[in-house]
């Protein structure tokens, strides 16, 4: 009887080792989430879920970053081309560039796509 | 029975046992765009620093606007090239013959006098792009990201790594295999808009590189300037294409070949790819309409296929 007992508990222990393990060391699902990288170093991790708006300004330049409704734009930057505003509100692809600024936003996540040309 | 719940309780801890992967992730500025070094495996870190160095020294070296560079001491005639780089600039001018010319390694001061090199845009004069067209100066911009790709990849081959994804400013080069044994999924960019046109699959170390009007262009009077030049007229290259893709295990040949197609057309560009056995292409017409040849796994978009002859 006591014997069951144990093998009961013991079993139940080895449950939860495996859940946890499960859960500890499962590959990392950070879908919908994006970085923010000045001069190839990563200042930010954002939520895509969480709407706010950051403005990111190193000697390079300035670009205001807004998340709304699952989605991420450069609303506002100086630099002279305009390239990383006209590229609208984006929640995945090609990564979000402003060469004069050296900026990058990058999107996290599940990717069905190793990469993208073009 | 104690051995069996012993056994029980060994298996549930071995998931945690599980080698968690090392990778390294690096983005730089470079050559004028922005690269992204993926690696994975044990050397992961110290892997993308060197190839962030490696790639910084290239542009050193071969930045035709830098009169410091060793291209620059090229075209001044000041500087010979070591031997790889004699091998380099060899070639490029095979490739430049293999393709008719439609790659041509010497616009540099036909970029100049329309402005891509500094982005101090302007449309020249046809006296101003014929006097350009006569001078001969090195200029690999069209083919230097892929020739770092393949650069890269030999640097790999020294380090304890799995396998690595370059972005090299939408130049693709992949390199081993993924762990579960598909393919390397490719998006291509859509020429007309923001999203994708379709996936390339690939295996193993492969280049995917293309050339598209909406990568460096300007706008003049209404009408839109592309920077990918031919080398007969001087003047954007009109062949009816707004892109192609090129996939083929050696860098420098994708790149320039995706640049000689852009320059050739579909028609043209058909008759090198049947020629040839090393790359399949992806052509993007202005129209919109798509193809491909029949080796270049292209899916996700509705396309005719370009077929051998026999």
């Amino acid at each position: 009887m006591k014997t069951k007992y144990w093998i009961m508990l013991l079993l139940a222990l080895a449950l939860v080792c495996a859940g946890l393990s499960w859960w500890l060391f499962r590959p990392a699902e950070d879908a919908a989430q994006i970085q923010v990288l000045s001069q190839g170093q990563v200042l930010y991790t954002l939520d895509l879920n969480t709407d706010r708006q950051i403005t990111v300004t190193t000697d390079t330049g300035s670009n205001t970053i807004s998340i709304r409704d699952g989605k991420v734009a450069v609303t506002a930057a100086n630099c002279p081309d305009q390239h990383c505003v006209h590229r609208g509100w984006c929640d995945g692809g090609a990564q979000i560039v402003c060469l004069p600024n050296r900026l990058v936003i990058r999107f996290l996540g599940e990717r069905p796509l190793d990469g993208v040309s073009g | 029975m104690k051995r069996f719940v012993c056994l029980l309780l060994a298996l549930a801890l071995l998931p945690g046992c599980q080698r968690r992967e090392d990778t390294a992730r690096q983005s730089l500025f470079c050559m004028d765009t922005v690269m992204d070094l993926q690696v994975w495996g044990a050397d992961a870190q110290a892997a993308a620093g060197d190839l962030a160095a490696l790639l910084n020294d290239l542009q050193d070296q071969w930045n035709a606007c830098d009169e410091e560079s060793l291209i620059g001491a090229l075209n001044q005639g000041t500087a010979q090239p070591d031997p790889q780089q004699q091998r380099l600039l060899g070639r490029v001018e095979e490739l430049s013959r293999r393709t008719g010319g439609a790659f041509d390694p010497h616009l540099h001061s036909v970029s100049a006098c329309w402005g891509f090199p500094t982005g101090d845009y302007r449309v020249p004069t046809r006296e101003e792009l014929a006097e350009a067209l006569k001078e001969d100066d090195w200029d690999l911009g069209a083919a230097l990201k892929g020739y770092a790709g393949d650069r890269c990849v030999e640097l790999l081959k020294g380090y304890d790594v799995d396998r690595a994804i370059l972005d090299l400013g939408g130049n693709i080069q992949t390199w081993g295999e993924k762990p579960d044994g598909t393919p390397w999924q490719i998006g291509i960019r859509d020429p007309r808009g923001e999203g994708l046109l379709g996936t390339v699959s690939v295996r193993g170390t492969m280049a995917v590189v293309t050339s598209g009007d909406y990568q460096r262009y300007f706008e003049a009077d209404g009408k839109r300037y592309h920077h990918i030049l031919d080398p007969k007229t001087g003047y954007p290259a009109d062949s009816g294409l707004s892109a192609v893709t090129v996939i083929c295990a050696d860098g420098l040949t994708a790149d320039a070949l995706s640049t000689a197609l852009f320059v050739l057309g579909l028609e043209a560009g058909t008759r090198l790819w049947q020629e040839s056995g090393d790359f399949e292409a992806v052509f993007v017409l202005t129209t919109g309409e798509v193809f491909a040849t029949e080796g270049a796994a292209l899916s996700g978009c509705d396309y005719e296929v370009i077929c051998r002859e026999d």
